[in-house]
C-alpha cells in the first residue's frame, strides 16, 4: 500500500512539513501585507500624481507586471547580493513577492479609485470637505469594497507564487515535501499532498474573503 | 553601488535568449489553444443540467486554480510517470500549462456565457437550429468576441508562466538566463535583459491583441 | 443695506478654446429665487458650478455675502486660494446635483451628517439631531437608516437636498434636480424645493421645468451662448419674451 506508506512518510516528517507550512504562511503574509501597503501608495500616485510621477510609477508597475514572478525572484536573489545588499534567500524572495504584489495592488487601487463617479468628489466638495477628508470618508471606503474580491485573488496568487522560493532554496511547504520525496520516492502521493495543502490554504483565504465581502456589502 | 556594467558577455549569448523567448511563445500559443478547448467544455459543464458534470467541472476549476503551477508542473513531470504516464519535458509542460490555462479560461467562458442574452439561444432554436448548432454558430462566436479582452490577459500571463518551464529544464528564456548568469557572472546585465525581453514581449503581445480585438469587434457594440 | 448674498461680475469661463461664459453679471439678495433657463450648452450649469468653484474660471469675481470666492489678488496677480479656504467657502453654498451623488456606502442620515461633522465640526450627537430635523423636513424620516441603493430616485434627491440645506448655507444651488427622475417622482422633489422657497431661502436653480420656474422664481434668466440673453420677472419673460430666441425656446419647451 503506497498510500499508507506515503501517510507514514508524511507523519514521520510532520515537523519539517509543519515548518514548511509555517514558512509559506509567513512569506505570504509578510509579502501581502507589505505589498498591499506599497500598492496603495502606487495606486494613489497613479491616480493623483503629477505627470512625471505618474509616468515613473507607471514604468515601475508595468515593468514588474511584465516580468514573470519567477524571473523577479531569481533577479532579486542574484542581483541584490552582487550590488552589495546582503539578503538571505527568504528575504530576497519576500522582497520580490512584495514588489510583485505592490504592482498588482497598485493597478487594482487605481482602477477602483477611477471607477468612482466624479459626482462623489463633487458632492463631498460641495459640503466643504477637503481632499483628505473626501479621500478617507468618501473615496477609500468605496474603493476598498470594490477592491476586495480582486485583492483576495491577488493574495492567493502570492501564496501560490511563494512556492517559487523553493527554487532558490527556501524551505517552504513545497521544498519540505520535496525533501521527503527525495528520501522516499513517493512523488505521486506527496506532490498530491503538497497540492492539497495549498488548495486548503487558498480555499480558506477565499472563504474568508467571501465572508468579509458579505459583511461589508452595501444593502440595496 | 559599485558595479561595472559589461553587457558584452550577455550579448554574445543573445541568440540563446531569443531562441528561448521563441520557445516560450510557442509553448504559450499551443497551451492556450488546447486550454480554450478544455475551457469551453468545462464552461458548458459548469452550466450543465447534469449535477455530476457540474460538480466535476467546478472541482476541476477550483482544484487547479488553488494549486501553485509549480506543483502542477512537477507533478506532471515527476509523479505521473509512476502511473506509467510518461512525457518528454516539453510535452509534459504543454500538458500542464494547457490544463492550467483551461481552468482559468473556464471561468472566463462561463462568465461570457452567463452574460449572453437568453434571446440569442431562443432565436437560434426558433429558426430551427439544433441545440448543438445554436451553440456552435451563435453562442460560442458571440461569447468569444465578448471575452476577447480577458482572453488576451490570460494569454499574457500564460506567456509569463512559461518561465516556469525552466524548473524542469525546458530551454526557454529563463532557463538560458540562469545558464548565462552562472557561466558569465554578469548577474545584473543578464536579469535586466531577461526581464526587459519579457516586458517588451508582453507589451507587443498586448498591442497586437488589442488590434485583433478591434478587428473582431462587432460593429455598433462598444 | 447689507451686501448681496451673491454677486457675480464679468464672469468668463473657457474650456480650452471654447468660451462658455462670456461675461456674466448677476446679483441676488436674500430670499431671491432665480431660475436659469436656456437650451443645453448655453452655460447654465457651468455658471452654477462656478459659483461653488467646482469649475475654475479665468476672469471675473464671484462674491458671497461680500466675500470673494476662490481667488484673491496678490501683488496684482489673481491666485487660487488654498484648499482649506476654498473648502470653507464651498460650504457657504449648498449644491444639489442632477444625479443626486449621495454617498452609496452611508445611510441617508449619515449622508447628511458627514459635512456637519467634518466641515462644521459638530459633535456626532449634535450632527445627528440636526440631520434628523432636515431628514424630517424632506419627509424621509422613516427611511433615515436606508442606504441610497434602497431608495427611489425621488427619495435620494430629497436626502441630497437635506444634505445640502443642513449645512445652513447662505445660498442653495440646484442643478437640474429633476432631470434624472422618472416623471411620477418629479413632484415630490419640486414640492420640497418649493417649500424652501416659501421659507425665504435664497436659491439659484438650473431647470427645465418651466411651470415650476414660473411659479417659484422672482427672476428668470434666459441664457444663450454663454451670455444672459434676457432677464426679468417670470410674468414678463414667459408671457412677453422680447427676443425670437426666447420665444422659440419657450415654444419648444411647451410652456403655456
Amino acid at each position: 500500500m503506497e498510500i499508507l506508506q506515503a501517510l507514514t512518510a508524511i507523519w514521520g516528517a510532520r515537523w519539517p512539513i509543519m515548518e514548511g507550512v509555517g514558512n509559506t504562511l509567513f512569506i505570504s503574509l509578510i509579502s501581502i501585507f507589505l505589498g498591499t501597503f506599497l500598492g496603495v501608495v502606487v495606486g494613489l500616485l497613479l491616480t493623483y500624481g503629477g505627470k512625471i510621477v505618474r509616468f515613473l510609477v507607471r514604468l515601475y508597475s508595468d515593468f514588474l507586471r511584465g516580468t514573470p514572478v519567477f524571473v523577479l525572484i531569481l533577479a532579486c536573489f542574484y542581483i541584490l547580493s552582487v550590488i552589495g545588499i546582503q539578503l538571505s534567500a527568504i528575504q530576497a524572495g519576500i522582497f520580490a513577492l512584495t514588489l510583485f504584489c505592490s504592482s498588482h495592488v497598485g493597478e487594482i487601487v487605481r482602477g477602483a479609485l477611477q471607477a468612482i463617479p466624479k459626482g462623489q468628489t463633487e458632492a463631498a466638495k460641495s459640503v466643504g470637505l477637503t481632499f483628505r477628508t473626501t479621500f478617507f470618508s468618501v473615496l477609500l471606503p468605496q474603493a476598498l469594497r470594490q477592491i476586495l474580491p480582486t485583492w483576495v485573488n491577488t493574495a492567493t496568487e502570492i501564496v501560490k507564487a511563494s512556492t517559487l522560493l523553493s527554487i532558490i532554496g527556501v524551505v517552504e511547504l513545497l521544498l519540505s515535501v520535496q525533501q521527503v520525496i527525495s528520501r522516499t520516492y513517493l512523488s505521486l502521493e506527496l506532490y498530491f499532498f503538497a497540492g492539497f495543502v495549498f488548495f486548503l490554504i487558498n480555499f480558506t483565504i477565499e472563504k474568508i474573503g467571501r465572508y468579509v465581502e458579505r459583511k461589508v456589502a452595501i444593502p440595496t | 553601488m559599485d558595479y561595472d556594467f559589461n553587457f558584452a558577455a550577455v550579448w554574445r549569448d543573445f541568440d540563446l535568449l531569443m531562441a528561448g523567448l521563441g520557445l516560450g511563445l510557442i509553448l504559450a500559443v499551443i497551451s492556450i489553444a488546447i486550454g480554450c478547448l478544455i475551457g469551453l467544455l468545462a464552461a458548458f459543464g459548469m452550466l450543465s443540467k447534469n449535477r455530476l458534470i457540474r460538480y466535476a467541472s467546478t472541482a476541476y476549476v477550483s482544484a487547479i486554480r488553488n494549486t501553485p503551477i509549480l506543483v502542477l508542473i512537477l507533478f506532471t513531470f515527476f509523479a505521473l510517470p509512476q502511473l506509467g504516464i510518461r512525457f518528454g519535458k516539453i510535452e509534459s509542460f504543454i500538458v500542464t500549462l494547457s490544463i492550467y490555462s483551461g481552468a482559468y479560461l473556464t471561468e472566463v467562458f462561463r462568465a461570457g456565457l452567463v452574460s449572453l442574452p437568453t434571446g440569442l439561444r431562443e432565436a437560434g432554436l426558433s429558426i430551427g437550429l439544433t441545440e448543438f448548432r445554436t451553440k456552435l454558430y451563435l453562442i460560442i462566436p458571440v461569447m468569444f468576441r465578448n471575452v476577447l479582452p480577458s482572453l488576451s490577459n490570460n494569454f499574457i500571463s500564460l506567456f509569463k508562466d512559461t518561465s516556469l518551464a525552466a524548473a524542469i529544464a525546458v530551454p526557454e528564456l529563463t532557463f538560458y538566463a540562469r545558464k548565462i548568469n552562472v557561466e558569465t557572472f554578469r548577474v545584473v546585465e543578464t536579469w535586466l535583459i531577461a526581464s526587459l525581453l519579457y516586458v517588451v514581449t508582453c507589451y507587443i503581445i498586448a498591442a497586437v491583441l488589442r488590434r485583433v480585438e478591434m478587428r473582431l469587434a462587432v460593429p455598433g457594440q462598444s | 443695506m447689507s451686501a448681496p448674498v451673491l454677486e457675480i461680475t464679468n464672469l468668463h469661463k473657457r474650456f480650452g478654446d471654447l468660451e462658455v461664459l462670456k461675461g456674466i453679471d448677476l446679483t441676488m439678495h436674500k430670499g431671491d429665487v432665480v431660475s436659469l433657463i436656456g437650451s443645453s450648452g448655453s452655460g447654465k450649469t457651468t455658471l452654477l458650478r462656478c459659483v461653488n468653484l467646482l469649475e475654475q474660471y479665468e476672469e471675473g469675481v464671484v462674491s458671497i455675502d461680500g466675500e470673494q470666492i476662490g481667488y484673491a489678488t496678490k501683488n496684482g496677480k489673481r491666485v487660487l486660494l488654498p484648499e482649506k479656504q476654498i473648502a470653507r467657502q464651498r460650504a457657504m453654498t449648498g449644491m444639489v446635483f442632477q444625479h443626486f451623488n449621495l454617498f452609496p456606502h452611508m445611510t441617508a442620515i449619515r449622508n447628511v451628517m458627514l459635512g456637519l461633522v467634518k466641515t462644521r465640526g459638530m459633535k456626532p450627537d449634535e450632527a445627528y439631531s440636526t440631520a434628523e430635523k432636515w431628514i424630517q423636513r424632506v419627509g424621509m424620516y422613516d427611511r433615515r437608516d436606508h442606504f441610497p441603493g434602497q431608495l427611489s430616485g425621488g427619495q435620494q434627491q430629497r436626502v441630497a437636498i437635506a444634505r445640502a440645506i443642513a449645512m445652513n448655507p447662505k445660498l442653495m444651488l440646484f442643478d437640474e434636480v429633476t432631470s434624472a427622475l422618472d416623471p411620477e417622482l418629479v413632484n415630490e422633489v419640486l414640492s420640497v424645493v418649493r417649500d424652501l422657497a416659501h421659507d425665504g431661502m435664497t436659491m439659484l436653480l438650473v431647470t427645465h421645468e418651466m411651470q415650476f420656474a414660473h411659479d417659484v422664481s422672482n427672476k428668470i434668466i434666459f441664457m444663450q451662448d454663454g451670455t444672459i440673453g434676457e432677464e426679468g420677472p417670470p410674468e414678463q419673460l414667459f408671457k412677453h419674451p422680447k427676443s425670437e430666441r426666447l420665444a422659440a425656446f419657450l415654444k419648444s419647451s411647451k410652456f403655456n
